[in-house]
């Protein structure tokens, strides 16, 4: 251990960060440590996350920064800049770099940076049992002393020398200070050119931060542009790129690269004093599945099956919990509407129920799939299988401009274009997340199977019904793959990075990092997106209630008065049959009423059951009581029929004019709810959208269930229920609104809404999600409006053409 | 990546087409074809 003797600096927090290569097992240490005292953020400006945690060791607080996975610290990637800004600009008091143990000397070029960075190291030498099962044998002493800093062996997953690794790091943020950092030699010519702009550097007095003259001449000299960009004095850049020129010269390659050879060399040299290496083959077993995995043959079909596993993990198991969150809504929605009446602040009542439950319920309905989608992609990242999924998907999607892990994504949008979105995480070029996410709303969603599922059988012969659905997925697919095709052909041209990725060896994932994956991501998406979400969900709440409809034309009183009616008079020709005058009958239907008798009663009586009869007699009685309030049994009981009689009587009640009552009561609600929303700004807005939409076949009333469908895009069957006056629901509902849509439109017109539906206007969740992920409006807005876009453009041609062919009809 | 001039690394799969899986210290590294195409190789 590396500890001067020195007096103990101030007992406060200490501030750690940790850094590592990817796939060494630094967030399993970092989640150990902090547990769920975690804080999720970005780095400003960029989309690399920020994760802090706290943790209490032996009295002392020590807040953890767990920085982005690199391999080094030069300025070429998103993650190495970020590390190295933290590093520089936040000063954390200690650095913990988590090694792979069974990959030393990769893994210790990071090292070799943070020393000459000045920062004070303590190695975690992690994952040191698998190294030991592979015959690597370390001297940790020899080699603490070789690289001048700290080393401590852990099991990140097992929690093994997590405790000894805050100990070192307690008694090196204590003592450990100001230790002047070992320097590697990188050759006499190098090491002057160093020196001699080190003092240049000195002497012009550039700002050169914590990091010290010294580690700027090194950077200076290997041309490094964010440091280059950031000194402004003239004459050190020109004697650095001088210096630079010289070195190339002298030595045949560029300083940066002898350099870096240089740091290889210092590590190979350690390496070769304090590791021994007893057994010769590196995982092996890792070898032998990459070659079934990996097989050109087997490759797609084993991806195929590994993402109909995820797919049916999120959606099978999600869907029963989507219902419960749902039923859950739903009661608690009935729940105010029974315990307050409709006539008190009825529009605060209608703001509750229908704006602030349902925008929750909006959100959260999209919970479970999202945990389990995270909690699947956790598994396949931390096995290692992702980076092979990547490489058997690279070919066939480097044709399309992106890159291998974009397909994972992308058949996630199948199920739902929110998770598909939040999955574009596993990408690590913002280029390719950026395509990704504008193309998954292609992806045919759940949600638009809702659609399709009315419109189509609506409108096409059994036969077609399948494949017209198999071609509205098709024409999605292929439209997605033109647009990335597109896409970074135009916008992300020459962004492109270079396909470089590791393939880690296999391993078996712990439950506690893909936990709290998973739950990370949930809170997430509940605070971010969902926010977004219910902010849209009362806004498009108020669009479909204002404004108010105080007078309602008197179609749904007449129709609910018709309704009466007609219910009377069947009351009336049930009471004749049982023998009951048509005075008394008018009594029996009222008090008879639609909530008189329980259904349940009517289905469990037997023909003779006595409960029941005494319950029907003593309506029947009250019914054909005389004014004065007397009864008179005798001319009653003379007149009633045999029980049989009776029971049919109640059947025909109970079968036919009652359900046919409610219906009409339904339909007669219904058409001032059609009423209201023609009125409301959303039907207005339908009204107006009518002019923009007519070239395309949609009428007005296509146009403002299209409004409702951005709220969510089953809302549309909903909003068209209302429209037509149908209620919704299973079934009849569904029957009678399809018969009604196919005497509205034409199939051509039909196909139009379909394709519609299919490409243009993402639902607002779509947009939270995008705007949350990629950092700006600006993404989200380019979506919607080039998807909604392309939409018109499609549809538009194919009404046109449609007509054109005399398809109208 | 550990990848720089002068590196020994060991093709594990080509298919010809498509990505190239190298074998450097250890570590399995995918690089892109048009990645692979700009290292040249001295025997």
């Amino acid at each position: 251990m590396v500890t001067d003797a020195g007096s103990p600096v101030a007992k406060g927090n200490i501030r750690v960060a940790l850094t590592g290569n990817p796939n060494a097992g630094k967030t399993t240490i970092f989640n150990h440590l902090t547990g769920f005292h975690q804080r999720v953020g970005n780095y400003p400006g960029v989309t690399v996350e920020k994760k802090e945690g706290d943790t209490i060791h032996n009295g002392r607080r020590l807040t953890l920064v767990d920085l982005p996975g690199v391999y080094s610290l030069t300025p070429y990637t998103l993650e190495e800049v970020v590390t190295r800004r933290v590093l520089l600009e936040e000063r954390p008091d200690v650095v913990v770099d988590v090694l792979d143990s069974t990959n030393i000397e990769r893994n210790l070029y990071l090292a070799t940076q943070l020393k000459e960075l000045g920062v004070p190291v303590v190695l975690a030498l992690n994952m040191s049992d698998e190294a030991r099962a592979k015959g690597i044998v370390f001297d940790l002493k020899r080699l603490s002393g070789l690289l001048g800093m700290p080393i401590v062996p852990t099991v990140g997953h097992k929690r093994k020398g997590l405790s000894e690794l805050l100990d070192t790091v307690v008694a090196v943020a204590d003592y450990g200070r100001g230790n002047e950092p070992r320097r590697i030699t990188y050759g006499r010519d190098i090491d002057g050119a160093v020196q001699a702009l080190r003092e240049l550097v000195e002497a012009e007095e550039v700002m050169t931060g914590v990091a010290g003259p010294g580690w700027v001449a090194v950077k200076l000299l290997e041309g490094d542009e964010e440091v280059m960009g950031q000194i402004r004095n003239e004459k050190v850049l020109i004697e650095a790129r001088q210096q630079a020129g010289r070195l190339e010269k002298l030595l045949g390659e560029h300083p940066a690269t002898v350099m870096a050879d240089r740091r290889y060399g210092f590590i190979s040299g350690a390496c070769q004093e304090a590791v021994r290496a007893t057994v010769e083959s590196r995982h092996t077993t890792s070898d032998r599945i990459d070659e079934v995995v990996m097989n050109e043959a087997l490759g797609i079909p084993i991806l195929l099956v590994m993402m109909y596993g995820v797919f049916y993990f999120t959606f099978t198991l999600g869907d029963p919990l989507i219902g419960g969150i749902e039923w859950v809504i739903g009661q608690l929605g009935t729940l105010i509407t029974t315990f307050w009446p409709a006539d008190t602040m009825g529009l605060l009542r209608s703001l509750l129920v229908n704006g602030i439950i349902g925008g929750v319920g909006g959100v959260i309905v999209f919970l479970p799939n999202i945990m389990l989608l995270f909690l699947a992609i956790a598994m396949l990242e931390d096995t290692g299988y992702m980076a092979r999924a990547a490489f058997t998907m690279d070919r066939l999607m480097h044709r399309i401009g992106l890159h291998g892990k974009s397909f994972i994504p992308l058949l996630i949008g199948f199920g739902c274009t929110i998770p598909a979105i939040m999955a574009t995480r596993i990408l690590d070029s913002r280029r390719e997340r950026l395509v990704t996410m504008l193309i998954a709303p292609l992806m045919s969603c759940g949600a638009r199977l809702t659609i399709y599922a009315l419109m189509i059988p609506a409108f096409f012969p059994r036969t077609w019904q399948a494949p017209v659905l198999w071609i509205i997925y098709v024409t999605g697919i292929l439209l997605a793959v033109g647009s990335a095709k597109l896409l970074s052909k135009t916008m992300f041209r020459g962004e492109s990075d270079p396909f470089v990725m590791e393939l880690p060896p296999y391993r078996m994932p712990t439950a506690k990092s893909v936990i709290i994956h998973m739950w990370e991501r949930a809170k997430q998406y509940v605070r971010k997106a969902g926010t977004i979400i219910l902010a849209i969900s009362i806004v498009l709440w108020a669009l479909s209630t204002f404004p108010r409809l105080e007078h309602f034309s008197g179609a749904g009183e007449e129709l609910a008065a018709g309704a009466y009616r007609q219910y009377a008079a069947g009351v009336s020709e049930v009471a004749e049959q049982i023998g009951l005058s048509s005075e008394g009958a008018s009594i029996l239907a009222d008090s008879l009423g639609v909530e008189g008798v329980q259904p349940a009663d009517l289905a469990t009586v037997s023909r003779y059951d006595s409960v029941w009869i005494g319950r029907f007699m003593s309506a029947l009685c009250e019914a054909n009581a005389s004014p004065d309030g007397t009864i008179d049994l005798a001319r009653w009981r003379q007149r009633v029929r045999p029980a049989g009689i009776l029971a049919d009587a109640v059947d025909v009640f109970h079968n036919k004019i009652r359900p046919e009552y409610k219906q009409m009561l339904e339909r007669a609600r219904m058409s001032e709810h059609q009423e209201q929303l023609e009125y409301s700004a959303a039907g207005r807005l339908g009204h107006a959208l009518e002019i923009v939409l007519r070239p395309l076949g949609l009428d007005w009333k296509i146009a403002t269930a299209l409004v409702g469908a951005f709220a969510a895009k089953e809302v549309f069957v909903a909003q068209m229920g209302i429209i037509y006056a149908v209620e919704d629901g299973e079934g009849g509902g569904a029957e009678t609104l399809r018969s009604r849509l196919h005497s509205q439109y034409s199939t051509l017109q039909a196909v139009c809404i379909l394709l519609f539906v299919l490409i243009g206007t993402p639902c607002m969740a779509t947009l939270a999600v995008t705007r949350k992920e990629s950092g700006s409006w600006k993404w989200a807005a380019l979506q919607w409006s080039a998807l909604t876009g392309m939409a018109y453009v499609i549809t538009l041609a194919v009404y046109q053409l449609g007509l054109l062919a005399g398809l109208g009809g | 990546m550990g990848l720089l001039p002068g590196s020994c690394f060991e093709v594990v799969k080509n298919r010809g087409d498509g990505p190239v899986v190298l074998c450097v210290k250890g570590t399995r590294l995918i690089i892109g074809r048009g990645m692979s195409e700009k290292i040249m190789v001295s025997s």
